[in-house]
C-alpha cells in the first residue's frame, strides 16, 4: 500500500504486517530511543481524545503513525473501556480530517483495503451494499441516515461522497474499538504515560458534580447514563430524551451539562445552550413509541407501552 | 399434569412417532434446542447430534412446543455466555393478533366463577371479583387472510429493496396466528444487533423524515421518494381521502411533475405520507427481529395452542396456503367432549364444525377435538 494511505489506516492488515517484519514488541515500542516520536505522538493523541480534540501533526510518516496508535491503543486498553472509548472517537475524526481532500478512487481503495467492503461508484454516488451501511449508520444519529431517507434499491445505498467518508470513520471507530489486547502491566516509559493520561482524566472528572440516585429511573434512561458514563458517543435523540427527562425530575441545568462531559465530543458551549434550549422551551420527555422509533428502547420494562409516557419518580435527583 | 393434557400429549407422541421423518433441521448440532412441555416446564441450553436424536427427542418427550434457535453457536448446551455464536438468521416474526379486527372472537374468561365475556379482559371478574381471569384467543379465518398479506409485503420489501433472494428466504406457519419468516444468507446472518434493529424499523416504516423526499426547485417541490418504503407509500396516496384541489396536486407529484405548495398543503401532504407509510409497512415484531437469542418452531413439529403443525411454506404457496385444511394434527380418531365456552363455527379440512355453546357434549374427530382442548374451549369427558 502506498505510504500516503497507510497514513491513514495504522489498523488495516497492511500496517500490521509491517509491524510483523519490523519484529518489534510492546517492550521496544516502550524503550527504543529511536522510538521516542512515536511515544510522544501516541501521548498527544491520548491528551487529544480526553480533551476532545484532534491533534494531527504536520509532519507524519507510516512508521510513526503506525507505531503511536499501537502505543495509544495499549495505553488506553490498560486505562480501560472509558479512554478506549475517547480513542476511538479521536481516531474516527483524525479519519475525517486526514481524508477530507481524498480522492473518489483513494476512498474507495481504502474501503476495500481496510474494511474489505464491496463498493462502486455511480455518478456523484457511491455505492456500498446494505449489510455494510447499517453497520456503521445505526451509531450515526439524524433522519438522513435512516435507511429509509436514502437511496437504496435491491441491496444497495448510494451515497454522496461525504457521507461515505463519515460511514467510513464510523468504522474505523468500531475498529478501534475490537481486537482490544488485555493490558494487565505496561513497560515502565508507557506506564508513566497511563498515569499522566489518567491524572488528567481525574482533573477532567472531578469537575463534575455529584449525580443523584438513578435507581428508579426507566432503563432506557439508565441505558443512556451508562453509555454516557463508559463515554460512549450518544445519537442526538438519546441526548435530548435524557436531558428532557433529567429537567423533569429535577435536575438542574448545571447538573445535566456536567452528566454530557463524559461525551466523547463534549464542547461546554454547545452542550449548556442545548439543554438550556430545552429547558426554555419546555420540551416534554417522548413517549415510549418514540423511544422505540429511535432505537432507545431496550425492551425490559415488561409494559406495552405504545400509549403511556415515561413513567418517572418526580423529585430531585439529591432527595 | 390435567388429565385433557395428558391425553392431548400421548397424541403429540403418537403424532411423532408416526410422521416424525418430516420433520428435519440443517446441521442441529450447531443449534439450541428448547421445549416447553405440557407441564408448563422450559427446558432449553440442549442440542441434538443429527436429526435422527431430534426425532427420538420429540417422541420421547412430546413437548407441547418444540423450537431451536436462530443462531448457530459452537458451543449450544453451554450457558448463554458460553455458548459463542457462529452467525444468527435473520427473524422476521408476523402475528395476526396485533393485526386490525383480529381477536373479535377471543373471549375473556374467570377461572373462579366461569364468567365469560368478549372485549377487553376486565383486571378482575365483574361478576364474582376474581383476580384470575385470562384471555382465550381463537385461531380466526379472517386474520390468518390479513397475516399473509402482511407476509407478502415483507417479501416484497425483503426482495426488492434490500436484494434477498427468494432462495435464502425460509418461511413457515407458526402453527397459530402467525409466520416465520428467516434469512439465512450470510451477508445478512452476520449482522450485529444494533444493525438490525435499524432494519427492522426499516420494515416498520419508522425513522421516516418525510421533508428529506422533496427536492425543491425555485419556488416548486418535486417527490423525490429515496427508499422502496418511501415509493410505496407514495404510490398509496392515491387512495387517501382529501380535498379535490390536494388530491390533483398528489396526483401531479406522483407522476413526477415540478409542483407548487404551500407551507401547510406541505405539511398536510407530509402528514398524509407518514399515515400512508404506515399502511404499507409489513406489521412485524421489531424487537423479535433484534434479538439473535431468539428461537423459531422446528418445522412441522406441532404448536401446543392449536395442535396445528408449523409447516415450511414457499413464496408461492402463500395465496393458496389454508392453515385451517393444511395443518391440522392428521389424527381423526373420536373424542367425547364438554363445551366450556362457547365455540365459534370452525373448520378442520373440509368438514364445518360448531358454533356450540357452553354445556355441550359432543363427539368430535381428534384434530377438532385437540384444537378446542388447547383453546381452552372445551374438555374431554
Amino acid at each position: 500500500m502506498e505510504e500516503r494511505l497507510l497514513l491513514l489506516l495504522p489498523f488495516s492488515e497492511a500496517a500490521k504486517n509491517i509491524v510483523k517484519e519490523q519484529g518489534l514488541s510492546l517492550e521496544d515500542l516502550a524503550y527504543d530511543p529511536l522510538l521516542r516520536d512515536a511515544r510522544e505522538l501516541a501521548k498527544y493523541k491520548l491528551m487529544a481524545a480526553i480533551a476532545g480534540r484532534v491533534h494531527v501533526p504536520r509532519y507524519e510518516n507510516a512508521l510513526l503513525t503506525i507505531y503511536s496508535y499501537i502505543i495509544a491503543k495499549a495505553v488506553a486498553a490498560y486505562l480501560g473501556r472509558f479512554v478506549l472509548n475517547r480513542l476511538a472517537e479521536h481516531e474516527a475524526k483524525r479519519f475525517m480530517i486526514i481524508t477530507e481532500n481524498l480522492s473518489m478512487d483513494d476512498l474507495i481503495y481504502v474501503a476495500k483495503e481496510a474494511f474489505s467492503l464491496e463498493v462502486r461508484i455511480s455518478g456523484d454516488n457511491v455505492v456500498v451494499e446494505v449489510p455494510d451501511y447499517l453497520e456503521a449508520s445505526t451509531r450515526i444519529g439524524g433522519a438522513k441516515w435512516r435507511i429509509i431517507n436514502r437511496k437504496i434499491s435491491k441491496g444497495f445505498v448510494q451515497l454522496p461522497i461525504d457521507d461515505f467518508r463519515r460511514m467510513l470513520s464510523e468504522l474505523v471507530r468500531a475498529r478501534v474499538l475490537t481486537s482490544v489486547p488485555e493490558v494487565s502491566s505496561l513497560p515502565k516509559p508507557l506506564e508513566e504515560m497511563a498515569s499522566q493520561i489518567s491524572l488528567m482524566l481525574k482533573e477532567k472528572v472531578s469537575r463534575k458534580s455529584k449525580r443523584g440516585k438513578v435507581k428508579d429511573f426507566p432503563p432506557c434512561i439508565k441505558q443512556i447514563m451508562e453509555k454516557l458514563r463508559r463515554g460512549e458517543n450518544l445519537p442526538h435523540q438519546a441526548r435530548f430524551a435524557l436531558t428532557t427527562f433529567l429537567l423533569k425530575v429535577g435536575w438542574s441545568e448545571d447538573q445535566i451539562v456536567d452528566l454530557f462531559r463524559n461525551s466523547p465530543d463534549f464542547n461546554e458551549k454547545i452542550a449548556r445552550y442545548q439543554v438550556h434550549h430545552i429547558a426554555s422551551k419546555g420540551y416534554s420527555p417522548p413517549k415510549c413509541e418514540t423511544m422505540r422509533g429511535w432505537g432507545l428502547c431496550p425492551g425490559e420494562c415488561g409494559r406495552r407501552y405504545l400509549t403511556e409516557g415515561l413513567k418517572y419518580e418526580e423529585g430531585s435527583p439529591d432527595s | 399434569m390435567k388429565r385433557d393434557l395428558l391425553i392431548v400429549r400421548s397424541f403429540f407422541r403418537k403424532y411423532y412417532e408416526e410422521l416424525g421423518d418430516t420433520i428435519y433441521v440443517r446441521n442441529p448440532s450447531e443449534r439450541e434446542f428448547m421445549f416447553m412441555t405440557f407441564d408448563g416446564k422450559v427446558r432449553r441450553h440442549f442440542t441434538f447430534k443429527d436429526a435422527k436424536s431430534l426425532r427420538e427427542g420429540l417422541v420421547r418427550e412430546a413437548p407441547r412446543h418444540a423450537y431451536y434457535s436462530v443462531s448457530k453457536y459452537r458451543d449450544p448446551s453451554a450457558p448463554m455466555e458460553e455458548k459463542g455464536p457462529i452467525s444468527s438468521d435473520l427473524l422476521f416474526d408476523i402475528d395476526a393478533t396485533e393485526l386490525e379486527g383480529c381477536g373479535q372472537e377471543d373471549i375473556w374468561v374467570c377461572e373462579r366463577c366461569g364468567a365469560y365475556g368478549h372485549g377487553d379482559k376486565p383486571k378482575k371478574c365483574p361478576k364474582c371479583g376474581g383476580q384470575d381471569v385470562k384471555l382465550l384467543h381463537w385461531l380466526d379465518e379472517k386474520c390468518m387472510i390479513a397475516a399473509k398479506n402482511e407476509l407478502k409485503k415483507l417479501i416484497n420489501l425483503l426482495r426488492e429493496d434490500l436484494g434477498i433472494k427468494e432462495e435464502d428466504m425460509i418461511l413457515s406457519y407458526t402453527g397459530n396466528r402467525g409466520f416465520h419468516l428467516r434469512v439465512v444468507s450470510e451477508k445478512y446472518s452476520s449482522l450485529s444487533k444494533d444493525a438490525r434493529r435499524e432494519l427492522a424499523l426499516y420494515v416498520i416504516g419508522s425513522g421516516a423524515d418525510v421533508r428529506l423526499w422533496f427536492r425543491k426547485i425555485g419556488a416548486l417541490y418535486v417527490f423525490d421518494p429515496p427508499s422502496g418504503q418511501a415509493k410505496r407509500a407514495m404510490q398509496n396516496l392515491f387512495t387517501i381521502k382529501a380535498s379535490e384541489n390536494l388530491k390533483r396536486k398528489v396526483s401531479d407529484m406522483i407522476k413526477g411533475k415540478p409542483t407548487r405548495l404551500s407551507s401547510r398543503e406541505l405539511s398536510l401532504i407530509s402528514s398524509l405520507i407518514s399515515k400512508s407509510l404506515q399502511e404499507v409497512s409489513p406489521k412485524i415484531d421489531w424487537m423479535v427481529t433484534m434479538d439473535t437469542s431468539r428461537f423459531t418452531r422446528i418445522p412441522n413439529s406441532l404448536h401446543g395452542k392449536t395442535g396445528f403443525r408449523a409447516l415450511l411454506l414457499t413464496p408461492s404457496d402463500i395465496d393458496e396456503f389454508d392453515p385451517f385444511r393444511a395443518s391440522p394434527i392428521p389424527i381423526t380418531e373420536e373424542i367425547t367432549l364438554k363445551v366450556r365456552y362457547p365455540v365459534p363455527k370452525f373448520r378442520i379440512h373440509r368438514n364445518l364444525f360448531g358454533p356450540y355453546s357452553e354445556g355441550e357434549r359432543l363427539s368430535l374427530p381428534a384434530n377438532a377435538a385437540i384444537f378446542l382442548i388447547l383453546s381452552g374451549r372445551a374438555e374431554i369427558l
